[in-house]
């Protein structure tokens, strides 16, 4: 509680003190400042001199549907050889390629380390390929863009987080995109891809990668629209999250680091040798989450012929030691399998 | 540093108006400049910090006691940091984020400083320049070329409330 006293001094000392943010030191107004996005921190140059050309070193670009014209003052304007973040939402109707590019191009020359691309539903923003030879890039996120591999490896040494949300790949050479994309990323450690990827195959190849999620939102049931298969070979995962794989076979390498999983399997209906073949890679790759410790596993969507035929081939040797959590929704009779497997659980959560 | 013996360590930190503050040295160190002085071995009696005063210490030290009370949550961590900061005023904010600054504490400094950027957003410049204090030393001519300028910039939603 503030007595009148103190009140008294708090105004004595404010009107001595008075303009006290103009005289923080020009980092910390800058960083301040970075908190706003781009068009408030340009603002801020009205208030006084003092302000003028502030918001000039601010590391941080973040547009926000604003109008080319503003875009294109701000980074003609900017006074940083380096931005460390550049977040970029298109506004709408705005269908500009060349300057897209352009805009990119310039964080790309500034040594942009978290580059955050957002387009719009029904346009796919193109990128400059030399985007994917940028040497301090750390963080990448495109939603709804369009990406042309340059024809020269992909060089990224310092990408550790990459986002692709929407993303379309080159036609020609879907399926080898993301191959090609993910061998010039030595250090990735963070993979996302959400929806609307329409691989054959999709195959994820990362000998550093600790998290990946994959979540597609094709149909199920148009057999053009499925991704045929997964694969993935990524010996260091701890974290795999995969929902709504509509994926026909999931070939997987060993994940003897897996901590960590979330993964919903879909059905599959064909004849009797399909359904046979399916099944038994199911139960395989069900097998390489050997290791982990907490598993949310989704098995609702298999329908009685795969439940069946899964069961049936159930291998007495499978064995999930570590395994401590369960969070499982499936058939009942998958029940007991599990807990024969799991000897060292503690948290069981069964939804049938 | 005596983490053998035990017993916590105690650090006594000194604001520049002389009020003498006890603090463990496992939650003073949350200061970079705090932590240098004690690994240099520069701690052993009272850390005077001239540039804080006994106000701002009183509260940036409740600050380090809570956030170190936290295990390692960065939900919980946040949650207790926009507490913390829910009921300051401009005035104390810009105490804290210069005390910030001084005593290297970035989880704080980021913390402050975003607070205080969401109190200058969307806010008109007339609001800004009299809630910070801020002397308009511009020329009409000069602000008038400043906006011009900057002419898309100023197009937008500006209030005046004080939320």
């Amino acid at each position: 509680m503030a007595t009148t006293e103190q009140r008294g001094g708090r105004k004595r000392r404010k009107r001595e003190k008075i303009d006290r943010i103009s005289d923080l030191p020009d980092s910390v107004i800058c960083h301040i400042l970075s908190f706003l996005p781009t068009k408030s921190s340009v603002r801020t140059s009205i208030l006084g001199q003092r302000w003028r050309f502030l918001w000039a070193y601010v590391p941080i670009l973040y547009f926000h549907r604003e109008k080319k014209e503003f875009i294109n003052g701000v980074i003609s304007l900017h006074k940083m050889h380096t931005i460390s973040t550049f977040r970029l939402l298109l506004r709408k109707k705005h269908y500009d390629k060349h300057q897209h590019i352009a805009w990119v191009t310039a964080a790309v020359n500034r040594n942009v380390r978290n580059l955050y691309l957002v387009s719009l539903s029904n346009y796919y923003m193109p990128l400059p390929q030399h985007l994917f030879t940028c040497k301090t890039l750390v963080e990448l996120v495109l939603n709804s863009c369009h990406v042309t591999l340059p024809s020269c490896p992909v060089y990224l040494p310092r990408l550790e987080k990459l986002h692709l949300i929407s993303v379309r790949f080159e036609a020609d050479n879907e399926s080898s995109s993301l191959p090609h994309l993910l061998s010039g990323c030595p250090v990735l450690e963070e993979l996302e891809i959400e929806c609307s990827l329409n691989f054959f195959t999709l195959s994820v190849s990362s000998p550093t990668l600790k998290r990946l999620r994959i979540a597609l939102e094709v149909g199920g049931g148009d057999d053009d629209d499925v991704t045929k298969l997964l694969e993935l070979n990524t010996p260091s995962l701890t974290h795999l999250q995969l929902g709504n794989c509509f994926f026909r076979n999931i070939k997987s390498g060993a994940m003897t680091s897996l901590i960590e999983s979330d993964i919903s399997l879909c059905s599959y209906e064909g004849d009797e040798e399909e359904i046979f073949v399916y099944s038994r890679l199911r139960l395989e790759f069900i097998d390489r989450l050997c290791n982990v410790k907490s598993l949310e596993l989704d098995l609702s969507r298999f329908t009685g012929r795969i439940v069946d035929s899964v069961l049936s081939a159930w291998s007495w040797t499978m064995s999930f030691h570590n395994l401590t959590k369960l969070d499982l929704t499936a058939d009942c009779r998958f029940l007991p399998k599990f807990l024969e497997s799991a000897d060292n659980l503690e948290i069981l959560i069964f939804t049938e | 540093m005596a983490a053998e013996t035990g017993t916590p360590t105690t650090l006594t930190l000194k604001s520049n108006d002389d009020e003498l503050f006890s603090v463990a040295e496992s939650a003073a160190i949350l200061s970079v400049t705090i932590r240098n002085m004690v690994e240099d071995g520069c701690a052993g009696g009272v850390i005077p910090l001239d540039n804080v005063d006994g106000k701002t210490l009183a509260s940036v030290i409740t600050y380090m006691n809570g956030i170190s009370a936290i295990p390692a949550d960065e939900e919980k961590k946040k949650s207790y940091r926009d507490k913390f900061l829910s009921d300051k005023d401009f005035e104390t904010l810009a105490d804290m984020v210069l005390a910030a600054n001084y005593l290297n504490m970035s989880c704080l400094m980021d913390a402050v400083s975003a607070k205080i950027a969401q109190v200058m957003e969307k806010k008109s410049v007339g609001w800004v320049r009299r809630k910070f204090g801020i002397e308009n030393d511009y020329t009409p001519e000069e602000e008038a070329a400043v906006k011009e300028e900057h002419k898309w910039t100023f197009e937008g939603v500006e209030t005046d409330d004080d939320n």
